[in-house]
């Protein structure tokens, strides 16, 4: 009896094992669908086109923001403090290494492959592709991206790629462009077809091209601004805050506020000494007026010159704009030696913004001087400041960048992980 | 008659009350010292008459049937007696017992994975046990983590954050997984809990501290815990096992036992203080603010900070006593009953604390201003509160169900500490022209008191039942099903106001973790021949976890709102919703013969399948091998001086499974700047991905000589981690950021693990026991696939920590001095190696001594060495120029860069190059050129090495002195003991920082960035019976 219980016993675990083994290798058991999850085969549905188009639009944003206050400091344009490595900055320090900057690199080469990546997806997925607005607007951002790079990047790295003259971004963006351009002119988008001509007339002149560039220029409405739009409804496309928090990034101290540091005493008629620019517009203000701090400042509150051209998360930053236009034309005029045609063009420029008229500079050494102010002001805090530094110093006509960083070396996380950047390491 | 006669008798007495005339047996266990002994089983065998005895060491056996019988007395880690008694029909008998230590325990059960569990002496791998009378010597240690510190070798802990409910992180036998974690499982009675850390930490920082579910379990609630270190012994926990596996078994009622009720009420206060034993003469913090002032005390309190150039900068927020630092209150209750009748037994116990923080900011700058409201209410504090129940009832004699739950409510306000702007210890630290929280460039750290607060509400039901079925005397089997409930409701507040919120702000994060546990395992016992046995199981177990974090950002108020909700604001953000579900499902099979009860030889397989396995991944089997060999059962032993030797081997596999979405190529939803969405890069994917597979060789020994009084538990292991999922890296230019997990690597960790005990005195007069512990842990990255892989803080990317072939895992590297003590400008090695981040070797030192069984006192110090951790405190101070040890290199910098450096010291820091400094160099030169690059922060010059240094330390982690009260001093009590603690009273340590423990998070290598030191902790405590 006792044999025979233990057989059946024996029969009974092992039959538990197999019933087990069995259990553990079914499907059903650990099918698991979680939440969030977006499978990469999904995208290649054509109704997904305008989602892959937006998300091209958010990662570019992405790109420009911590950029747009990090590289006035960069450049020596602004104060900016608050940050860890403002230190770094406001000497004009970058290498490889400091995390930000890793971050910065990477969300720039991001928003170029979401782009580039997403103009073949398209290809692939539309059949109206040659006409269709979102694959015109894909380029668009496929071209900007590049010029993003192109304009602060030390070297071209695409997909993986070794390393290539920075130059290569802005030959690889004029194809971008003249892609969406013509794309847009099928699909009647107007919008498009202007972003996409501003675009190129930059990169064009980047390239040396300034015919070209000019010619693009000019077919860009002089009220015309494509922007990289941001919102606070969302975590990840809201405006840096250090953009416009006055903690930050403050006008003291530099060519458009050359004020005195926080502890000199101001006068009370201290606003009837400048002459404000609406382009770069400013403010002062107190933090905290409490008649303790009175014996220290003025009004007794904390005394900061916070920027105000963006003053919320939902402020968009330009990407092209007429304005710009103007001022790329005059800067072809400036270099053909024609004073008259630059000031022309500059006034242009000056008249969208409701300013008075410049007079004709008497040398081109003024001249240079001249425009310089109001290349710099047009694209304040749109990040293009560094590379009009820096291309201006290559050419002998600047040296605000003697002695600090020219352009943005290669991210480390680049370096560590792209066998062809093995020169680098 | 004495009255320690007659009290028994009387108590005896009074508790057969109910039942005199009829027989009974009465009396007193105690220990070889003549201490009483609690918990000590009591019974006739074969009558099913027993009872435990109490804290005072009485039993009472009613209704015991005239006549001769055979009574037993036994308990856990004591050698069983047992006495031939007579009972006259209608007299009560009194029998004593002595117990003796049975230091090894061979025939004790433990768990092992599979139903059950086996005796002590089958297992081939170190098992380590504190029972509740080693977890009762740590009054000042309340918590279950800090009772675990350094009292089990091989396990290391590290905290985020001294404050009551930041529960710790636990590893064991170092990190064998790169980016998987290492966290052992946890089984509460059987029932698998969340005990990971939950980040329920705001965006933007002023909160360091981490939430672990562990915080709940309170070391008053455990019986015993095991602790199961490495591969070789989790085998049959399957994959995620391979960290390691904690059993906690909480206290259970015993039939036939009177009720007892026991109480523990306990008070004190926590208080802050530099941890460093020497305040006054090589002190580092002390007046590092007060250069070139003598009279600067301590590094948090209110008196005005001086930089190197004569800077002042006072906290214009101090209270008007001139020191945050306030003695926190302490109080703890706990009240626990057990007892049973028949079939049914039952512990139940609840409990209530209230911990403060020792900063105050009630009188917020009253002393410099009336313009600031005093802080209302504390400014942190842990209020913890829970029931707990065990309940059992046998059906029938083979079958036994038992039903263990538990309710914890928690409390917490946490005093803001760490890198965050916002952090109470960044304001008054930094003290210069880059002080966080400012009013007029001026710290004021007692606004983020007054106007912000960060407080979690914790919830968790831990609830398991079990079903035990003994059908015959060779086979048994039993189902656990448990159910593990995890809530947080954290919300950090910034009022209307708020110095760098004044429109105020709200984050909200609810976090929740629902774990269910399914458990089935059987076992057959069979007999092959005489002198082999037998023992085959099998079992089935399924996990599943849920976890879900959602964060809710609403600011911008209209006015003050005392209480805002979630559309009080004009902006209302919804900035994290992320969930998961993880499912492990797997089986076991094991075999284990024995050969005449001193050979066994155990054999298993765990095959397991994972939600989080690749597509292209089928199913993962994990072995095991065991033997462990009872020399001292041999013939040949000399028993008589050195009664228990047990070598052991074993060999075995776990795994650890990847992430949920790390099999899958995915994108991730966003929402462009227009409002439309759209997608992202997520991750890159990989469908061949599959677990972890760590295999472990583990050889050691158990021995106890001379009567227990000498006990060692000896073992060396080796276990190598396969298939190692290390994250790698893809370009960025290639679009995906998120590293991509690969099974692609190999790591090592082999070391050894002592545990010592010598009773050096055991008389009636003296019990003197010291104990050693000793981990030494060896850890190397044998194949990364040839990635190099950053790995923990990684703000300050110029020395960090790394995993690289080679090296320990993980390493720290970064920018060594190689010219350090020339006085000569510093030559950077700018990937320079310092050393492991973990403690290479910890040693644990604890003494208990008992004289006249009445007062006790022990104490536990911990040594750790070997172990490199940032100090970004340190850093952070030398941006501010006030970092003492760099004052004189200040100087010499002052008067080198000239007079304009004097008067503006940070601009002239910044953006004059050295090469243009003007002033007297003499200075400069000799200052040796590792000072030079640690003092100085101009990216040209050098990169300073930020500040990783060694952290070895020693510290005193507790003292307790116990009286246990004469029986009947306190009326109607059984007994009663009366306890002084303390904790953390010494330090020894050449750590710069804040605290050679002090850390941001809880992992390696650590980072003190203006970390919260331990506390200083001082309690009394009473506990009574009755």
């Amino acid at each position: 009896m006792k044999t025979y219980e233990k057989t059946r016993m024996r029969v009974a675990v092992a039959g538990l094992v197999v019933a087990v083994f069995g259990a553990s290798g079914c499907g059903d058991l650990l099918e698991v669908t979680n939440a969030g999850l977006i499978e990469d085969e999904s995208l290649n549905d054509p109704t997904f086109a305008p989602a892959i188009v937006a998300g091209m639009s958010a990662d570019f944003s992405r790109a420009l923001n911590p950029g747009i206050a990090q590289f006035v400091s960069v450049s020596a344009f602004e104060i900016r403090s608050g940050l860890s490595d403002q230190g770094e900055h406001v000497i004009g320090y970058l290498d490889h290494d400091t995390s930000d900057r890793q971050t910065t690199w990477d969300s720039w080469q991001r928003a170029r492959w979401v782009a580039s990546a997403g103009v073949e997806r398209l290809k692939e997925s539309l059949s109206n592709y040659g006409s269709n607005s979102h694959a015109a607007s894909a380029n668009l951002y496929a071209g900007f991206t590049n010029r993003l790079l192109g304009e602060n990047a030390c070297h071209a790295v695409i997909d993986g790629g070794s390393a290539q003259p920075r130059e290569t971004h802005f030959t690889v963006g004029e194809a971008y462009f003249t892609e969406a351009a013509q794309i847009a002119q099928a699909a009647g988008n107007d919008d498009i077809y202007h972003a996409a001509l501003g675009g190129r007339a930059s990169v064009r002149a980047w390239q040396g091209n300034w015919s070209g560039a000019v010619a693009d220029a000019s077919m860009v409405p002089p009220g015309y601004m494509f922007v990289a739009p941001y919102s606070s409804a969302g975590v990840q496309l809201r405006m840096w805050e250090e953009q416009f928090n006055s903690r930050y990034l403050t006008m003291m101290g530099s060519m458009w506020a050359p004020m005195e540091p926080l502890s000199t005493e101001l006068p009370d008629n201290w606003e009837e000494d400048f002459v404000f620019d609406p382009r770069t517009p400013w403010s002062m203000t107190w933090f905290d007026p409490n008649p303790l701090f009175a014996p220290r400042t003025r009004g007794g509150g904390w005394r900061a010159w916070p920027q105000i051209k963006y003053t919320t998360r939902d402020d968009d930053v330009p990407v092209t704009h007429g304005a710009e236009m103007l001022v790329l034309r005059a800067e072809a005029a400036l270099r053909q030696g024609d004073l008259a045609g630059m000031t022309t063009l500059l006034n242009e420029s000056r008249a969208l913004y409701d300013m008075d008229p410049l007079p004709q500079p008497a040398s081109e050494a003024e001249a240079w001087e001249v425009f310089k102010f109001e290349r710099v002001a047009t694209v304040w805090l749109e990040h293009r400041g560094f590379w009009d530094r820096a291309r201006w110093y290559a050419e002998g006509r600047d040296n605000l960048l003697e002695g600090r960083a020219k352009c943005f070396p290669i991210g480390r996380r680049e370096i560590d992980s792209n066998p062809n950047l093995a020169d680098f390491r | 008659m004495s009255h320690r006669r007659v009290i028994p008798f009387v108590a005896a007495l009074l508790l057969a009350a109910p039942s005199l005339g009829a027989q009974q047996v009465t009396g007193r266990v105690l220990s070889q010292t003549g201490e009483p002994l609690a918990a000590v089983q009591v019974f006739i065998a074969g009558s099913g008459i027993g009872a435990l005895t109490q804290q005072n060491g009485r039993y009472l056996l009613l209704n015991v049937p005239a006549g001769t019988h055979t009574l037993s007395a036994q308990r856990i880690g004591f050698q069983g007696v047992t006495a031939e008694i007579t009972v006259v029909a209608g007299e009560t008998l009194v029998q004593d017992f002595t117990l003796s230590e049975e230091a090894l325990g061979l025939d004790e059960i433990i768990v092992t994975g599979t139903a059950g569990g086996a005796r002590q002496r089958e297992v081939g791998t170190a098992v380590s046990r504190l029972d509740a009378r080693e977890l009762g010597q740590m009054r000042a240690a309340p918590s279950l983590s800090q009772a675990l510190q350094g009292q089990v070798a091989g396990l290391m802990m590290t905290q985020s954050s001294p404050q009551a409910g930041a529960a710790p992180h636990i590893a064991l036998r170092g990190r064998n997984s790169v980016n998987q974690g290492d966290s052992p499982l946890v089984y509460v009675d059987g029932v698998r809990m969340y005990a990971r850390r939950a980040d329920t930490r705001p965006s933007g920082g002023g909160i360091d501290a981490q939430y672990n579910p562990l915080a709940h379990i309170k070391a008053e609630d455990i019986e015993r815990i095991e602790v199961v270190r490495g591969p070789a012994a989790t085998t049959l926990y399957g994959t995620e096992a391979s960290g390691g596996v904690i059993q906690i078994f909480t206290r259970r009622g015993s039939a036939d036992l009177p009720t007892q009720w026991s109480a523990t009420g306990s008070a004190g206060f926590h208080t802050l203080t530099w941890p460093g034993p020497d305040r006054t003469g090589n002190s580092r913090f002390d007046g590092a603010y007060t250069f070139g002032n003598p009279d600067g005390l301590g590094w948090f309190n209110c008196v005005d900070r001086v930089t190197s150039i004569g800077q002042v900068y006072g906290d214009i927020t101090c209270p008007a006593d001139g020191d945050w630092v306030k003695p926190a209150l302490i109080q703890r209750y706990n009240l626990q009953v057990s007892g049973g009748s028949g079939g049914f037994t039952y512990a139940i116990s609840g409990r209530y604390g209230d911990e403060g923080v020792p900063l105050d900011g009630s009188g917020i700058g009253q002393g410099r201003s009336s313009q600031f409201q005093p802080l209302e209410g504390r400014v942190g504090y842990n209020k913890d509160g829970g029931v707990r129940g065990a309940f059992t009832i046998d059906f029938a004699p083979t079958l036994r169900a038992e039903w263990t739950s538990s309710l914890s409510l928690n409390t917490q306000k946490w005093a803001p500490s760490g890198a965050g702007s916002r952090s109470v210890f960044n304001a008054p630290m930094q003290r210069g022209f880059r002080g966080a929280v400012q009013v007029d460039g001026q710290p004021a750290a007692g606004l983020h008191f007054s106007q912000g607060e960060h407080i979690d509400k914790r919830r968790q039901v831990l609830t398991g039942f079990v079903m035990s079925h003994i059908p015959t005397s060779y086979f048994d089997h039993r189902l656990s099903v448990g159910y593990d409930l995890n809530v947080v409701n954290a919300e950090h507040f910034h009022k209307v106001g708020h110095v760098m919120r004044p429109t105020g702000q709200l984050n909200q994060i609810d976090f929740e973790a629902r774990t269910t546990t399914f458990d089935y395992g059987a076992n057959l016992r069979t007999s092959l021949g005489e002198d082999i046995s037998s023992t085959t199981s099998a079992g089935f177990q399924a996990y599943r976890e849920f976890t879900r974090r959602t964060n809710y950002r609403v600011e911008d108020f209209p006015g003050p709102v005392a209480k805002p909700t979630l559309v009080a604001g004009a902006v209302q953000t919804i900035r994290a919703d992320e969930s998961l579900e993880v499912i492990n499902a797997g089986g076991y099979v094991q075999q284990v013969f024995g050969y005449k009860d001193y050979f066994f030889l155990t054999a298993g397989l765990r095959v397991d399948g994972n939600s989080a396995f690749g597509s292209g991944f089928g199913l993962q089997a994990y072995p095991k091998l065991s033997a462990s060999y009872v020399l001292s059962d041999m013939a040949f032993w000399p028993s008589d001086w050195f009664e228990s030797f047990k070598l052991r081997f074993a060999m075995g596999d776990a795994g650890k499974a990847p992430g949920a979405f790390d099999a899958v190529r995915s994108w991730s939803s966003i929402v462009s700047g227009d409002g439309e969405g759209g997608f992202t890069p997520g991750a890159l994917g990989d469908p061949d991905l599959g677990p972890e597979r760590s295999r472990e060789y583990e050889v050691g020994f158990d021995a106890s000589l001379y009567g227990g009084r000498i006990t060692a538990e000896v073992t060396a292991y080796r276990q190598t981690t396969y298939d190692a999922l290390i994250p790698r890296q893809g370009a960025p230019s290639l679009g995906f950021l998120t590293p991509q997990s690969s099974n692609i690597g190999t790591l090592q960790n082999q070391g050894g693990e002592v545990t010592l005990n010598v009773g050096l005195l055991r008389n009636r007069l003296i019990d003197w026991d010291v104990g050693v512990t000793l981990s030494l842990l060896e850890s190397e990255a044998l194949d990364t696939g040839g990635e190099q892989i950053p790995y923990g803080f990684s703000r300050f990317s110029g020395t960090r920590g790394w995993i690289r072939e080679g090296y320990p895992v993980p390493a720290v590297f970064g920018m060594v001095v190689t010219n350090a003590a020339e006085l000569a400008a510093p030559i950077i090695e700018t990937d320079g190696y310092f050393g492991a981040s973990y403690p290479t070797n910890s040693w644990g030192f604890r003494t208990n001594m008992t004289v006249l069984n009445n007062l006790t006192f022990n104490a536990f110090g911990e040594w750790q060495r070997g172990a490199f951790s940032q100090c970004q405190t340190c850093q952070r101070m030398v941006l501010n120029q006030t970092f003492s040890p760099c004052f004189p290199a200040l100087h010499a910098q002052q008067q080198y860069r000239g007079e304009d450096a004097a008067t503006n010291p940070s601009s002239s820091f910044w953006t004059v190059p050295m090469s243009e400094w003007t002033g007297d160099p003499s200075a400069w030169n000799q200052i040796p050129a590792g000072i030079r690059a640690m003092c100085s922060a101009r990216p040209e010059d050098q990169r300073p090495p930020r500040y990783y240094e060694k952290n070895d330390f020693f510290r005193l982690r507790s003292v307790n002195l116990s009286y246990r009260l004469p029986d009947g001093l306190v009326p109607g009590t059984n007994a009663a003991t009366l306890t002084l603690s303390g904790a953390n009273l010494l330090t020894f340590t050449e750590y710069w920082g804040n605290d050679p423990e002090a850390r941001i998070n809880s992992e390696f290598p650590g980072n003190d960035y203006h970390s919260m030191p331990a506390f200083k902790t001082y309690t009394a405590s009473l506990n009574i019976t009755f």
